[in-house]
């Protein structure tokens, strides 16, 4: 406890920032390179390039914040998945990208829902990607970012940008599958979606899908580090209120 | 969907496995469940029916043949009986918009006796939820939830016609025509909204809601029946815009194939025979229009191209077997790959991945072993922006400034937002000082608790203009009176950081100053302007321990105590047994003050001075508490040979 008078405490980088340089830094030597794209986005690569045309049920997938003018198509990314569009537009297969960002739902915000949070998403194409690959890459994460062996399985799911599409759980880290109150007893946690990348959205990024396949995968970040920390309300993040983030 | 135990199990010859078995099937081979739930009538599994499956499972005849499939066993259809048919009033059926409306099957039934509904049907439409109102409108409900055709019943002789006959009309509102519906509520129409009318009136808005004009009520005797298809499309943008959703508009909107409305059409007029007719029933002709019949569509994929997505090593034997258990009608083509049928209610199953979809899921998604992709050919450059950031928070945190986040909306801006969440949220913010400042206030307040002399903040984050979003950084510095003289003034603090920065970065750097404590810059244009680096230095760091502790919303209280101790003896031995005694209510012990004195008798004695922050998770708590602690602490001191508090 002895203040030495010279020395400056170091301060804290916001944990979030953290994790953000930690999920990288896992897919990053995994082969993965890391993308960033716009906060403010167009309907087009929020949705028609992604295989969500207006009109149709899937768009109540997203509560999205529409930006004015009215219908001149902008708004704020729902996901990180324009990125994705973005960068099969100017590059070509094969190729790993992690794009990690900010993103905006039109939600009511109580401890688990907020109106801007983080999410990483994860793209693959390549000749022969398949979702074995998927889960092969997506354990190495879990494992390295929870540090101990952790299983993961996929269940039916419907995303339009994908077919196959998956829910993935994981084995819950704390009671390792017997039950808690973490994993809500069940021994597992639902964690991200995935699936393979749909025909339509590689054509609408300029990739042939009978040349190429790949997949696809997108997680929640404060969803993840409040699993890790047992942070109880994500309202913390976005607090400015270092008793919070001095804690890491 | 709620899927009552007891009603499915009516479409199985053999017991069906109970709930829970049943809910674990369904979720690991087709649908999410929400959960089960135990009812009068048995128990009732909540299936979230996937959004691309709502045109075939969103009825029990869809998920029973689902059920039918994951178990390996046929369903049993239902029974339509026989029901007498002859002469009644003729119906003619027009529909002026083929695009909005596919297919209108109708038929006229007369001599209905509307009273009570059977008690079979009445428990299976409780069991989910569904109020029973009388037979007739409950038979149009249950052969929907059965079926998942949507029917309509109109009061025949509430029709007004030209001629002898009944005629309904599908055609486009006009402008100005309105509709009182049948829970009173009065809508107007416009050109977009397709109607079913007579030759004067709109009787209701097609597939949403029906009209109190020619409503069946307790004296109807007979009645036209629709079985009917329209555009999702439609029907979804109708709906939204008349602020109107039904079970029935909730299935249009997900699209139904027209080939349904003719059966469930036979299955109604059959149990209206048996529990809604009068001594003079007769149910007339089928009307049906069905301008273009839908396609059949058939989908080849071959066994290489399922096995190169789901990365699986199945032989063309295996495959069959698949599509047999889904009950795919399919060829084998020159070119050995499978030509599959799709069945005309699998509206989903249109191109090759949709079916390595079903064949991946029937299968089994845990069956699929993981396998470490090829990667050597994957190009990877150094994201700038990721490499800058996090080297300018590295050489921040070492400067003593700890990041914030806050949120992008604000009240005053250049971009707005058309839907905001609140009033004072309406615009993207333009800058991060407002926030900044706020965020300076806050944790000034908590400078005892934290355990800090001065709050020294920053934020790397997106700002927003009307033609540009670009990165920028802020900085932000608050100095309390009494650390002004040893630290500096808060500006002073905000420029010598400036210019530690601009020398690590190599460039330098012009912020902006919004205030006596805020800086910002635009870090974009920074970053673009310092040379592409070549790798990335991350941090060598896993998962630490759990280490969040809860906030408590509950005010903290300060205590100072300095205690002479003969020289020699650390300041963190003091420290340690203050927090031994004193336990978890004490949050921080800050070292403020030391000195050396020597006494009259020769001894030389340290003092230390300690600030103690203490607070409960639980309670404000009291002077008393508090000063129960401190004696004791005070106490442990002094029992310490030499030691002695001031």
């Amino acid at each position: 406890m002895d203040t030495n008078k010279e020395s400056i405490e170091k301060g804290h980088i916001h944990l979030m920032s953290q994790m953000i340089t930690e999920i990288g830094h896992i897919f990053s030597k995994l082969g993965f390179e890391i993308v960033d794209g716009p906060e403010m986005e167009t309907e087009f690569y929020n949705f028609d390039a992604l295989n969500i045309p207006a009109d149709h049920p899937a768009r109540d997938m997203w509560d999205t914040f529409w930006l004015k003018p009215k219908n001149e198509g902008k708004l704020l990314r729902t996901h990180t998945s324009p990125v994705q569009v973005r960068y099969m537009e100017t590059h070509k297969p094969p190729f790993a990208i992690i794009a990690p960002g900010k993103v905006f739902r039109y939600e009511a915000t109580d401890a688990t829902h907020e109106t801007q949070f983080f999410q990483a998403e994860g793209l693959m194409v390549g000749k022969d990607i398949s979702l074995s690959n998927m889960k092969w890459v997506l354990s190495k994460f879990f494992m390295k970012f929870f540090g101990k062996q952790i299983d993961i399985r996929f269940r039916p799911s419907f995303f339009p940008f994908v077919e196959p599409g998956v829910e993935i759980d994981m084995s819950c880290f704390k009671c390792e599958g017997k039950g808690c109150n973490i994993c809500k007893q069940t021994g597992w946690i639902e964690i991200m979606g995935a699936g393979m990348v749909h025909p339509k959205v590689l054509e609408s990024g300029g990739i042939n899908p009978a040349e190429w396949q790949g997949f696809a995968f997108g997680v929640g970040i404060e969803r993840l580090t409040m699993l890790r920390y047992g942070i109880d309300d994500v309202r913390l993040f976005y607090s400015g209120d270092l008793r919070f983030v001095n804690q890491f | 969907m709620k899927i009552s135990h007891a009603w499915l199990q009516e479409y199985f010859k053999k017991p069906l496995p109970d709930p829970e078995k049943l809910a674990d099937l369904i979720t690991f081979h087709a649908f999410e469940v929400e959960g089960i739930e135990k009812t009068e009538n048995g128990p009732v599994i909540d299936v979230s029916v996937l959004p691309n499956r709502s045109h075939d499972c969103l009825s029990y005849e869809g998920m029973a043949r689902e059920i039918g499939v994951l178990l390996g066993q046929r369903t049993v259809p239902h029974s339509i009986k026989k029901f007498p048919k002859g002469d009644t009033r003729k119906l003619s059926i027009t529909i002026e918009e083929e695009k909005l409306c596919l297919r209108y099957t109708g038929m006229m039934v007369e001599g209905i006796e509307v009273g009570p509904s059977s008690e079979r049907i009445k428990k299976h439409l409780e069991s989910i939820g569904q109020r029973s109102i009388n037979n007739v409108v409950d038979i149009m409900n249950f052969v929907m939830f059965e079926t998942g055709q949507p029917l309509h019943a109109f009061d025949a002789d509430k029709l007004t016609s030209k001629s002898n006959s009944a005629h309904i009309i599908v055609r486009k509102a006009k402008a100005g025509e309105k509709m009182t519906t049948l829970d009173n509520k009065d809508v107007e129409l416009n050109e977009n909204v397709l109607v079913i009318a007579d030759d004067e009136n709109v009787l209701a808005i097609a597939g949403i809601k029906g009209g109190k004009q020619a409503e069946v009520t307790g004296d109807t005797k007979n009645i036209i029946i629709e079985s009917a298809n329209f555009s999702s499309s439609n029907i979804r943008k109708t709906s939204k815009d008349i602020g109107i959703r039904t079970d029935a508009s909730m299935r249009f909107e997900h699209g139904i194939t027209p080939e349904k409305t003719k059966d469930a059409l036979s299955y109604v007029v059959s149990l209206l025979a048996e529990f809604a007719a009068g001594p003079d029933f007769i149910a007339g002709k089928i009307k049906d229009v069905y301008p273009e019949s839908q396609q059949v569509f058939t989908v080849e994929v071959s066994v290489s191209e399922i096995n190169r997505i789901l990365g699986t090593a199945f032989v063309d034997a295996k495959i069959a077997v698949i599509l047999k258990k889904l009950h795919f009608d399919f060829a084998i083509t020159e070119n050995k790959s499978f030509a599959v049928v799709i069945p005309p209610e699998r509206l989903d199953l249109r191109i090759k991945e949709d079916l390595i979809e079903e064949i991946g899921r029937i299968y089994g998604y845990e069956k699929i072993i993981p396998v470490k992709p090829i990667m050597e050919e994957f190009a990877s450059s150094v994201n700038k922006n990721t490499y800058y950031t996090d080297k300018i928070r590295t050489i921040l945190s070492n400067l003593g400034f700890s990041e914030i986040s806050t949120y992008a909306f604000t009240e005053k801006g250049e971009v707005e937002v058309e839907n905001p969440i609140a009033a004072d949220k309406k615009f993207l913010r333009t800058t991060l000082a407002g926030n900044m400042e706020k965020a300076l206030e806050l944790n000034t307040r908590n400078i005892p608790l934290l355990g800090l002399e001065a709050i020294k903040l920053f934020e790397i984050g997106k700002v927003f203009e009307a033609e540009r979003e670009y990165i920028s950084l802020c900085l932000g510095v608050s100095v309390p009176a009494n650390a002004k003289k040893k630290l500096g003034g808060s500006k002073d603090l905000l420029f010598s950081a400036e210019e530690r920065l601009s020398d690590a970065l190599g460039v330098t750097l012009l912020g902006k100053t919004m205030s006596e404590s805020v800086i910002v810059f635009d870090l974009e244009s920074v970053i673009q302007k310092l040379k592409e680096p070549t790798a990335y230095t991350f941090p060598e760091s896993g998962p630490g321990e759990m280490r969040y502790r809860k906030i408590s919303s509950y005010p903290f209280a300060l205590r100072d105590i300095a205690v002479f101790v003969p020289s020699g003896v650390s300041s963190s031995e003091v420290s340690d047994l203050i927090i031994g005694v004193s336990g978890e209510l004490l949050l921080q012990t800050k070292l403020f003050d030391v000195f050396e004195k020597t006494f009259e008798d020769g001894s030389k004695k340290t003092s230390y001075a300690f600030r103690l922050v203490f607070q409960s998770q639980e309670k404000t708590l009291s002077d008393e508490e508090v000063n129960v602690i401190m004696e004791n602490v005070t106490n442990a001191l002094n029992e310490k040979d030499g030691w002695k508090v001031r």
